[in-house]
């Protein structure tokens, strides 16, 4: 009780600012600053009296982290402004470190709200906070932490034009917890621009990485090629699947074909007036339709592609219509020694259990989702999605002769899940601060001579005696297209059939990583990011959308301008065409290279290495010299393109 | 084994996607003791709670201002009341589907301390909460061995953080499987690990501090050998003291980041860094998971991670002679190139 009424005094007492007017000269929090400037802990009954505000929980926490880094780094500390892009699972551990080591101004951006699976490592997060924004959720709560820290939060994608470069140059470092390749390149591409230190973190179960990029001084997040997003070719999707992923793809695109709006792009288009005829009408049996769609997708359409002589041979039998009836007699379930430990849901269903799921999910989406047909997309969270999705995947499979998978499985390659703990991310966001004091002190200096470090959490066991593994900071690439030499070839199969938009969207937005290009060839624009779709508005701006790169009077060896103004980067590619481009490697017919700096020294590398290689090097020469013609025709087009820009 | 319901499904979906349906059920069964709320332990309550571990937090302590600025389960209002009490609430809250308890007991006797050790799978202790007491350590460790449970001790120091590690003769029965559920199955394979109690870990400590090991382990080895048989002088006054005491001895390490001794004397009676727990507390999570799974190969036996260089290093304390190399593996060589 005694201490109760010592807590009301000292409630009382005027806290303004600092709280530090309680105590003596000399203390901060429970430590007191000896003769040698050190701090050292002072009896627990003074403290007990003295410390009974947030305020002095505050100066506490201060004391001890000044206590271990000194006064200098803490008012580093204390003065950066910091960018957090994410707020899940590395993201909460990464702010709990930043508030807890006493940063002060924190902005946090994350698009995303809490799901269920968040659960289990997104530790800022219970159960009612479900379906809300990631962002605010966690600064509220690491708020309750340091009262006194700043956290400002934003719901939204920073690929969003309110967090340009503007925004980005308000603060001393971004640190990045995103969990996707396109996120993080958009804000590589923003920091490079900003010329504002980047930490980028990831993790993968038990595996994690953090680095260090600064502008010039180290390798950018693009200097080093990312394994992008698979893939497939039409063909393999449409016709001749030989994957579980293929039919997974399949049934995805299915999804959205008939339940979402109308998309021209959709890999089964050709599938659309069967599938979407049920939206027009008035009312649905879902049941009914749920069978016709299957007879069409499973019997009919199945005997059609078996009928395509030239797919199928010897090593790739035709595959085998399956009728809804003879679907049900199937009840026979696949079972092998491991399932006695195994989940209800990563057991593999019969194939009759697939053909009723996939009528009941059809029945679903015309019953109570009836509002929602023309406007759904699939999701891995949305039960009824993922339902649809892994029945009619299965149904596939059986007619190819795949081996059929469990719903938990589906879910993992359909919704590309990556397994995750909290204590991977614990560690990644630790060494993310670890990272970040590095950086703070390097201001100004050189960062080579600097600790920072490239570190690679190994598991589970250690590389040379190391589970952690600092690397040093690699150089950047001059050949970097986002910050060396930005210049890159594409290989197209034919300039004759790819439109604009077509090489916009898969080419300089899938592949080259921009979020709004405008192209512009002989100085005048031939793509508007404004505009990017056909029609008389941009017909108005003398854009013509889907007319072929022929039909802009572009040939092999012509130089196309690249600007994304949103992330302040630009890019010149040189176009080439190569009819034999392959199909499997290449679906979307074009292929990205870098463009070499020093392409002599690649040539000279093979000298003198016998007649073969000779005739290897001749002709390499020819290419290099062609690429010599190319790189003057660049050059030259460069000097346009800026004077575009300048106009701009 | 009871069935893994909907709702642990739902919220474990991502560490079942990782570790299997088995190894969750084992996490689901285990009880860890967590005894000293203090640097990464407090971490490691964190991750073990999520993971679906049932937890025991103990500590004699009560809530100071310092406590509430570094451990998030502790909020200003609690100050002055007990530390196990207080936090177990916000411990539980993070996870409702686990299981949260709290006791402030002290090992008043031998048979107390074996009463407060038995029941768990595996126990952490912090060496602060034991009053720098290594000798207890030890003996807690030899009751750990006799009742079966692992034993794991927590040490930091400022920017230095380091855990030992012992779980006897353990048996990994498996390995995580690599590349997901494309990649099928993988024929498990038993392998047996033996560790060294902390007793012959304390023994070793002269040879540590005159041997090869790094100089962070060589700073816990000094911390250990100034205090043997008198932790009373784990108190910061003392830091000339220890300072002298590395002079004796003739091992004065130069751990990356700390100017002197009596600097880092200084550093043991402070919290860690919040970053720096944060990492040794994940490293040492994956440990505990690992021990109650058997699934994947342990660290043997003592860890330490320094975050000026950002480098955790692991060794086997007391050092075992080295095995003959076999071959340099390919990823031996990456791992020469990418070291600095």
């Amino acid at each position: 009780m005694e201490r109760h009424v010592e807590n009301n005094r000292f409630r009382q007492e005027p806290v303004g600012g600092s709280g530090f007017c309680t105590r003596k000269a000399g203390e901060i929090g429970n430590f007191r600053q000896d003769s040698l400037g050190k701090l050292v802990a002072v009896g627990v009954k003074t403290l007990v009296l003295q410390a009974m505000t947030c305020a002095d929980v505050t100066a506490a926490g201060d004391a001890a982290v000044k206590a271990v880094v000194g006064e200098e780094r803490f008012a580093m500390i204390q003065s950066a402004k910091l960018l957090v892009v994410g707020a899940g699972g590395i993201g909460c551990e990464l702010l709990k470190n930043l508030v807890l080591s006493g940063f002060r101004e924190i902005e946090v951006v994350d698009l995303d709200t809490i799901d269920v699976s968040n659960l289990n490592r997104q530790f800022l997060f219970r159960r009612v906070h479900v379906d809300r924004p990631k962002s605010v959720v966690a600064a509220e709560a690491v708020k309750q932490f340091r009262p006194n820290a700043n956290i400002i939060s934003h719901h939204g994608n920073v690929k969003d034009p309110q967090f340009g470069l503007e925004f980005i140059g308000k603060f001393d470092v971004v640190v990045n917890a995103l969990d996707n390749l396109e996120a993080r390149r958009h804000v590589n591409r923003l920091c490079l621009a900003a010329e504002k230190p980047l930490l980028e973190a990831g993790s993968t179960g038990h595996l994690g990485q953090v680095t260090v990029i600064r502008k010039g001084e180290t390798e950018c997040f693009e200097c080093q090629a990312k394994p992008s997003q698979k893939v497939y070719p039409y063909c393999t999707i449409r016709s001749t699947p030989e994957k579980p992923v293929h039919c997974l793809t399949w049934a995805k695109n299915l999804f959205d074909l008939c339940f979402g709006p109308e998309d021209e792009s959709n890999l089964l288009a050709d599938l659309a007036a069967e599938m979407r005829k049920f939206q027009a009408q008035e009312s649905v049996d879902g049941e009914d339709a749920g069978r016709r769609i299957f007879a069409h997708l499973f019997e009919e359409d199945i005997k059609k592609q078996a009928q395509l002589e030239d797919l199928w041979s010897d090593q790739r039998p035709p595959p085998g219509p399956l009728c809804y009836e003879d679907a049900l007699k199937n009840t026979e379930r696949p079972s092998t020694d491991a399932d006695k430990d195994k989940l209800e849901t990563q057991k593999v269903p019969s194939v009759a259990g697939d053909a009723q799921g996939f009528v009941a999910a059809v029945a679903k989406m015309y019953g109570e989702r009836r509002e929602l047909i023309g406007q759904s997309s699939f999701s891995k969270d949305d039960p009824v999605a993922m339902d649809f999705v892994h029945c009619a995947a299965n149904l596939r499979m059986q007619n190819y002769r795949i081996g059929r998978l469990s719903r938990w499985d589906a879910q993992s390659i359909a919704g590309s899940i990556i397994p995750a703990v909290a204590s991977t991310n614990a560690i990644v966001a630790g060494l993310e601060v670890v990272q970040l004091l590095h950086v703070l002190q390097s201001v100004g200096k050189n960062m080579k001579d600097s600790k920072a470090r490239t570190v690679w959490v190994r598991f589970p066991e250690p590389s040379r005696k190391k589970i952690l593994q600092p690397s040093s900071l690699h150089t950047p690439n001059p050949d970097c297209f986002v910050c060396g030499s930005r210049t890159a070839r594409v290989a197209l199969r034919s300039l004759e059939e790819c439109k604009i938009m077509a090489l916009a969207k898969g080419c300089i937005q899938g592949q080259l990583g921009a979020h709004k290009p405008a192209l512009y060839a002989n100085g005048s624009c031939i793509f508007d990011p404004e505009y990017p779709e056909p029609g008389e508005e941009a017909e108005e701006e003398g854009l013509h959308p889907e007319w072929s790169l022929s039909q802009w009077g572009l040939t092999s060896g012509s130089l196309l301008q690249v600007e994304d103004e949103g992330q302040g980067w630009s890019i010149n590619l040189v176009i080439r065409e190569e009819p034999d481009l392959d199909e499997q490697l290449y679906p979307g017919g074009f292929k990205v290279s870098q463009w070499p700096t020093q392409w002599w020294l690649q040539v000279e590398a093979g000298a003198g290495a016998g007649e073969e290689a000779a005739k290897d090097m001749a002709e390499k020469k020819r290419k290099a010299e062609a690429d010599a013609a190319e790189a003057t025709a660049a050059k030259k087009a460069q000097l346009d393109a800026n004077t575009v820009a300048l106009d701009d | 084994m009871s069935a893994i319901t909907g709702d642990q499904v739902a919220v474990y979906d991502r560490q079942l996607r990782l570790w299997g349906v088995q190894a969750q059920q084992r996490l689901l069964n285990a009880k860890v003791l967590i005894w000293g709320l203090e640097g990464s332990n407090v971490e490691a309550c964190k991750n073990l709670v999520l993971a679906g571990i049932a937890l025991t937090l103990r500590d004699h302590r009560t809530v100071t201002a310092a406590d509430v600025g570094f451990n998030y389960f502790l909020r200003p209002e609690d100050i002055g009341k007990l530390r196990a009490e207080c936090a177990s609430k916000r411990v539980q809250e993070m996870n409702p589907l686990g299981s949260v308890s709290f006791s402030s007991d002290r090992p008043t006797s031998d048979d107390k301390l074996k009463e407060l050790l038995k029941g768990f799978d595996i126990v952490v202790v912090g060496l602060s909460c034991l009053g720098f007491d290594f000798e207890l350590a030890a003996k807690m460790d030899s009751v750990c061995r006799s009742l079966g449970a692992g034993f794991l001790l927590t040490v930091a120091a400022g920017e230095l953080s380091f855990f030992f590690s012992d779980l006897h003769e353990h048996v990994m029965q498996d390995r995580s499987a690599q590349g997901g559920p494309e990649a099928g199955p993988t024929e498990p394979k038993a392998e047996t690990f033996s560790f060294p109690s902390f007793g012959s870990w304390l023994a070793a400590v002269p040879e540590l501090l005159q041997g090869k090991s790094d100089a962070s382990f060589k700073l816990i080895g000094l911390l250990a050998s100034f205090l043997q048989k008198d932790p009373q002088k784990a108190v910061p006054s003392r830091a000339a003291d220890f300072a002298t005491h590395c002079r004796e001895v003739k091992c004065e390490p130069a751990v990356d980041g700390l100017v002197g001794m009596e600097q880092a004397f200084g550093h043991f009676f402070v919290e860690p860094l919040i970053h720096v727990a944060s990492v040794l507390g994940g490293l040492l999570s994956q440990e505990v998971i690992k021990a109650i799974t058997r699934k994947d190969p342990p660290l043997v036996n003592s860890v330490c991670f320094n975050a000026h260089t950002g480098a955790a290093l692991v060794e086997h304390i007391p050092p075992v002679a080295a095995a003959p190399k076999k071959r340099k593996a390919e990823e031996e060589v990456v791992a020469d190139l990418l070291d600095d």
